[in-house]
């Protein structure tokens, strides 16, 4: 009798284990705003599934109304992968990238939020690294930079490189910002840092990322930084005109006097 | 009358919230909540802190002469001037350390081939 009480509470000890290890287990939600990527979206899925192995996690693609096919493709991809774990909103038409976020926040069902790009240049290998940097430091967001040492950019040519390295300085100059990288949009937020920063942004394009994280610096966010390495577009075109310029100065300059 | 710093995370740390709780007030029966909160200065307004002081430096160096006059009037257009240097310096010395990653690219191409192989063996379109 003694024997089949000890067995019992080693039972019941071991189901609250398991069920207090579920509770502590994170979930995190992957949302990426896609539009004509029908080549790399299917890529870029494999790789999260492979990079994130024992990880609790889902993918929120929003897709702008692609002509391309990207949706058919994700479709297919549901099909492999499930659609528990692929979740597909489907908009008309491009309507911007702060609004792609907030669409994508509503379907999604995790503790964190991980924005990334769906052309490759953001490789899902540093997905490790984001969710180990947020639980060794416990901050709030956790963002990707480009520009320290063990991160880096490929195949930008010497005119690209000044133009970055310039829009650096002056952002840094002007803003003072907590982060080496502004214009990053490879980043791991809260939940409720995501839910609290994006309702204030109302910028369009790359200036809402700056936008993001210097509100978020402002409102006293505990903000990391973790190396990541980008590789320009691999299928497509990536323009960098003088209408780009213009929209970033004047992005610093709004940030400037508003935030 | 209770006055807290909120410590969530994600208020602005140097808000100060007043919490009035009113339960026993005469004249109002209904429990009151009155919240205050100061909000923390804007970046445009430190910055102009920041030229403010430095105004008034030039300005008492002009009243106090103790630096010859001439230099004392241009010494504005030097520190422009120098601020200047440095944007540029530190535009120069950043392109120079410029990070780049050529070994990536090439990472990501085995990647790519892998990830197509195992996509078209599930019945997914990768083609290009």
């Amino acid at each position: 009798m003694a024997k089949l009480e000890e067995i019992e509470t080693e039972e019941h000890q071991k189901a609250m284990i398991i069920s207090k290890r579920k509770r502590i287990k994170k979930k995190y939600s992957i949302i990426i705003p896609t539009y004509n990527e029908r080549l790399n979206i299917g890529l870029v899925i494999y790789l999260v599934f492979k990079h994130l192995q024992d990880i609790d996690f889902e993918v929120v693609i929003v897709d702008d109304g692609s002509p391309d096919g990207t949706q058919d493709i994700i479709k297919q991809l549901q099909n492999v992968y499930g659609d528990d774990l692929i979740l597909l909103r489907a908009r008309p038409k491009k309507l911007g990238l702060g609004t792609a976020y907030y669409d994508g926040l509503k379907h999604a069902s995790g503790d964190f939020i991980i924005i990334m790009d769906a052309d490759l240049s953001h490789h899902p290998k540093y997905l490790p690294n984001f969710i180990r940097k947020q639980m060794e430091t416990g901050a709030s967001i956790v963002t990707g930079t480009r520009y320290v040492r063990n991160g880096g950019i490929h195949g930008w040519n010497l005119v690209r490189k000044l133009t970055s390295r310039g829009a650096n300085v002056l952002a840094q100059t002007l803003l003072w910002p907590a982060v080496s990288d502004l214009t990053g949009s490879f980043r791991l937020y809260e939940r409720t840092a995501f839910e609290d920063v994006v309702s204030s942004c109302v910028s369009k394009g790359y200036v809402f990322q700056m936008e993001m994280i210097v509100r978020a610096s402002r409102k006293g966010y505990h903000i990391e930084e973790v190396p990541i390495t980008f590789v320009d577009r691999v299928y497509g075109s990536s323009k960098l005109g003088g209408s780009e310029i213009v929209e970033y100065l004047k992005g610093l300059f709004y940030l400037l006097f508003t935030t | 009358m209770v006055e807290k710093r909120t410590e969530r995370r994600g208020e602005d740390r140097r808000k100060k919230v007043s919490v009035d709780v009113n339960r026993r007030c005469k004249k109002d029966r209904s429990n009151s909540l009155k919240v205050i909160v100061v909000p923390t200065m804007k970046h445009i307004l430190k910055i102009m802190a920041l030229v403010v002081v430095v105004a008034g430096l030039w300005i008492s160096l002009l009243q106090t002469s103790v630096v010859p006059h001439s230099y004392t009037w241009l010494l504005p257009v030097y520190l422009i001037i120098s601020l200047g240097c440095y944007g540029l310096l530190m535009v120069g010395i950043g392109l120079m350390l410029f990070p780049t990653c050529p070994q990536e690219a090439v990472l990501l191409q085995k990647d790519i081939v892998e990830a197509k192989e195992f996509l078209t063996s599930r019945g997914v379109d990768a083609g290009s």
